[in-house]
């Protein structure tokens, strides 16, 4: 933040300076009206503010990053992580929906968990998604033995598309 | 040298400022109204402040606090779309807006990166631009006055432009062509469907050539075409291009820019045609 308004501030008096030179002392004895230059001041001080922090990859202004994020994926690098119910020969494969949580959220949180190695946090994060009011009234409609799985889902092959389904973590529950 | 004085001096007319700026601030607050989720949202979540917030140490504050500087936001942006000392409804605008989205983007920011949306940024960026252009002290509708320059309506355009420009850019820079090899497109496109279930995406992720095309067609749009809403010949088209474009990201990415960005930023160009209808009315109401 402070290194743009320095970048700015540069920008202003090597605008200025040039400005000076080239416009008022012209051979032509054509001139930019004084008016003209206080607008082309603001006008490029502005411009600068908000494209000079694309090109340096300025993080935080204001609440964006223009960088953090590596864009290039492929499928073979697709893992998504997520809780899928069994009870039986049934499974819910939409649990995480069915008790109202956003599959996303829950992805984007164990997925940088997982890979950062933070596994208690990881844990402490799937026991309070099986706390909540919502999963108990699962429990409630799904009685008898009912296991929930910690699964990573993978690309198996794209044409036609296949998914594989490792198991990660099983939590058991209505013993 | 002419050339530059035209720019920096040409004046057009500031009725189409007002009903830009009304349809603006109307457009941001019907949002806001509609998504209420951005008042109780941070609370109950993991908070992870925004960068800004931390420089400033700027924390968290109460529910009801929020609720307060969400009404703060609404009158402002209300008083500010009709003009009422437009220029301290402008900064007070600005600042409740950077504080209010900031508290909600802290909540959905994850712990381990400063990832947030690039769209915010742009309601931001305008909303702090109109602070320091002069037109932006129009108070009234009035078709008499021509003080609103040619170079306050590009300076607008350009800010429009970085979320798109910066968003090329860095795809750009952090993968090469690798982002337009169409794999990365399908690796979204699978994701996409393993955690929503959308199988609109499964339409594209057979055919490596396609997603090839629309990976190019995203860069070129980004990157070079949205440049295309600075010049009156070709901004509709472009601005039809980038409806079409938030309208895949919608069906197949499921992420809403529409409502949040697009609609808010297209009535830069949408005020000149409703004014021209708004006299043509008025006109024919007048003569008959």
């Amino acid at each position: 933040m402070y290194g743009l308004i320095t970048i700015n501030c540069l920008l202003h008096g090597i605008i200025c300076k040039i400005l000076k030179k080239l416009i008022f002392i012209n051979s032509e004895g054509v001139f930019i009206k004084p008016k003209a230059i206080k607008n082309m001041l603001v006008f490029l001080s502005l411009l600068s503010v908000f494209y000079i922090p694309i090109f340096l990859e300025i993080e935080s202004w204001p609440f964006t990053d223009w960088r953090v994020f590596n864009y290039s994926y492929h499928p073979e690098r697709v893992y998504v992580f997520s809780l899928e119910a069994e009870s039986g020969d049934n499974k819910d494969e939409k649990f995480l929906r069915n008790i109202n949580f956003d599959p996303v959220t829950f992805n984007r949180f164990s997925y940088k968990a997982y890979y950062t190695k933070n596994y208690d946090d990881l844990e402490s994060y799937i026991e309070g998604v099986l706390k909540g009011e919502e999963f108990d009234k699962y429990l409630e409609e799904h009685p008898g033995k009912l296991d929930v799985n910690f699964v990573m889902i993978s690309v198996e092959s794209t044409r036609p598309l296949k998914l594989k389904r490792s198991i990660i973590k099983q939590y058991e529950f209505n013993q | 040298m002419n050339l530059i004085n035209r720019f920096f001096t040409h004046k057009l007319s500031t009725d189409q400022f007002f009903v830009f700026r009304f349809l603006f601030c109307a457009s941001v607050l019907i949002y806001l109204l509609m998504n209420w989720f951005y008042v109780t949202g941070p609370y109950g979540a993991n908070y992870n402040p925004i960068p800004l917030f931390e420089l400033f140490s700027i924390e968290q504050w109460s529910l009801g606090v929020n609720k307060l500087l969400f009404v703060l936001l609404c009158v402002s942006l209300c008083l500010l779309a009709f003009g009422r000392v437009p220029r301290i409804f402008t900064a007070l605008s600005a600042i409740f807006f950077f504080l209010f989205m900031g508290n909600y983007l802290g909540s959905m920011k994850s712990p381990n990166s400063n990832y947030v949306w690039h769209s915010h940024n742009m309601i931001l960026y305008i909303l702090l631009a109109l602070n320091f252009l002069p037109v932006n002290k129009v108070k009234t509708l009035s078709s008499q006055s021509k003080e609103y320059f040619l170079w306050e309506l590009v300076l607008l355009k350009l800010i429009v432009c970085t979320g798109y420009f910066g968003s090329a850019f860095i795809k750009l820079k952090t993968s090469g062509l690798d982002w337009m090899d169409g794999y990365t497109l399908q690796a979204y496109f699978i994701q996409k469907h393993i955690l929503t279930g959308n199988t609109f995406v499964l339409n594209f992720v057979d055919s490596l050539s396609l997603l090839v095309a629309i990976s190019w067609l995203t860069i070129m749009l980004e990157l070079v075409f949205c440049f295309g809403l600075l010049f009156k010949k070709t901004e509709f088209y472009v601005l039809g291009l980038l409806f079409g474009f938030h309208l895949m990201i919608l069906l197949t990415l499921e992420i809403n820019f529409i409502n949040s960005h697009f609609i808010p930023i297209s009535t830069l160009f949408m005020a000149r045609p409703i004014l021209g209808a708004i006299k043509r009315r008025l006109s024919q109401t007048s003569l008959s």
